[in-house]
């Protein structure tokens, strides 16, 4: 796949998440949004701040990456950066723990979570916008839970994009059996 | 940095770069641990019981340390209590690894042994040429490369 066609790929998975997100859970009752199938498990908003808790950490990154780095060249995956990918993926259906700092559980959540997701969103597609201008070569991008390891910007942008999937599967699961 | 038979006298702290220590085996160097940017090393059992090293350390890329001699480092440890603290973390996660490492050695199969590294401390590829991590996980360089290439698929 070339860059191109990477980001084009990002940009309509993320156009998904955001028009699913309008569609699906926007107009939902606030005590379906609330709802918990148990203590442990996340109720709709629980998801959506858990993955505003990466995008406060990875935009920001990902912004700074590109703004250092020089014009497109052809992208390679690197192989620690798939790993993660592959691993994060919905297609890997083995639960993932949660660590304690990224767990947004017992925190009171309101509507204004899933606006703030949204502004995310928005600036992920400005970003991805950006990088058809950028080499995603550079190793540059540090992950949340090693923060010793760098993956390449363009695996950044997968790594998180996968990882949005994975818990909007879990969302849509969520409002399912609370409906 | 550390010669076999030295008394370790300083506790390093790695600015940058990658060092490795090693036990010298029979015929070959086995690598018992990494350190790496930003942590301390030092051979513990000689630095705490003031006996000569058996183990090494050596750089493995280009690397930027700051060492404090075992006297005012323990001078210090009593004088700040925040250092105190940090110094007990630092026991307490060191300890933890060697734990991790022992079911490591004690894991039979050589791909359960690179799993448990990579989802322990998947930047150690990065950083560490592959015949150390071999070393260090107890194979040779050849049934390293053979799995990771699985594992990279």
């Amino acid at each position: 796949m070339t860059a191109q066609d990477l980001i084009l790929q990002l940009q309509n998975d993320v156009q998904e998440i955001i028009e699913t997100t309008e569609q699906e859970v926007l107009n939902l009752d606030s005590k379906i949004v609330q709802w918990k199938e148990n203590a442990d498990s996340w109720s709709v908003l629980e998801c959506y701040e858990h993955l505003n808790i990466y995008h406060r950490f990875y935009n920001d990154q990902l912004e700074k990456a590109l703004a250092r780095s020089s014009s497109p060249q052809s992208f390679k995956s690197g192989w620690l950066g798939n790993y993660f990918t592959k691993l994060i993926a919905p297609s890997n259906e083995k639960p993932i723990k949660t660590m304690k700092h990224v767990d947004p559980k017992g925190s009171t959540l309101t509507f204004e979570v899933v606006q703030e997701f949204l502004g995310h969103q928005r600036k992920l597609l400005q970003l991805l916008n950006l990088a058809k201008n950028k080499n995603l070569n550079p190793r540059k991008i540090r992950v949340e839970f090693f923060r010793l390891l760098k993956i390449k910007i363009g695996d950044g942008f997968r790594f998180v994009v996968a990882h949005e999937q994975r818990h909007l599967q879990q969302i849509l699961r969520t409002k399912e059996r609370a409906t | 940095m550390i010669q076999t038979n030295q008394v370790e006298q300083y506790l390093y702290f790695i600015k940058a770069g990658t060092v490795g220590i090693f036990y010298p085996n029979e015929d070959q160097n086995q690598c018992v641990e990494f350190g790496y940017s930003p942590s301390v090393i030092c051979s513990f059992p000689s630095f705490v019981k003031k006996l000569p090293s058996e183990y090494f350390i050596q750089t493995l890329s280009k690397t930027k340390v700051v060492g404090i001699s075992q006297n005012d480092f323990y001078r210090h440890l009593e004088n700040f209590p925040s250092l105190e603290r940090l110094w007990r973390k630092m026991l307490k996660e060191a300890l933890l690894g060697r734990i991790e490492r022992e079911i490591d050695l004690l894991t039979i199969a050589p791909s359960t042994r690179i799993q448990r590294l990579l989802n322990r401390s998947p930047h150690i590829f990065q950083i560490v040429p592959l015949k150390y991590i071999a070393s260090y996980l107890r194979m040779t360089p050849e049934t390293l490369s053979r799995n990771m290439k699985n594992i990279k698929s």
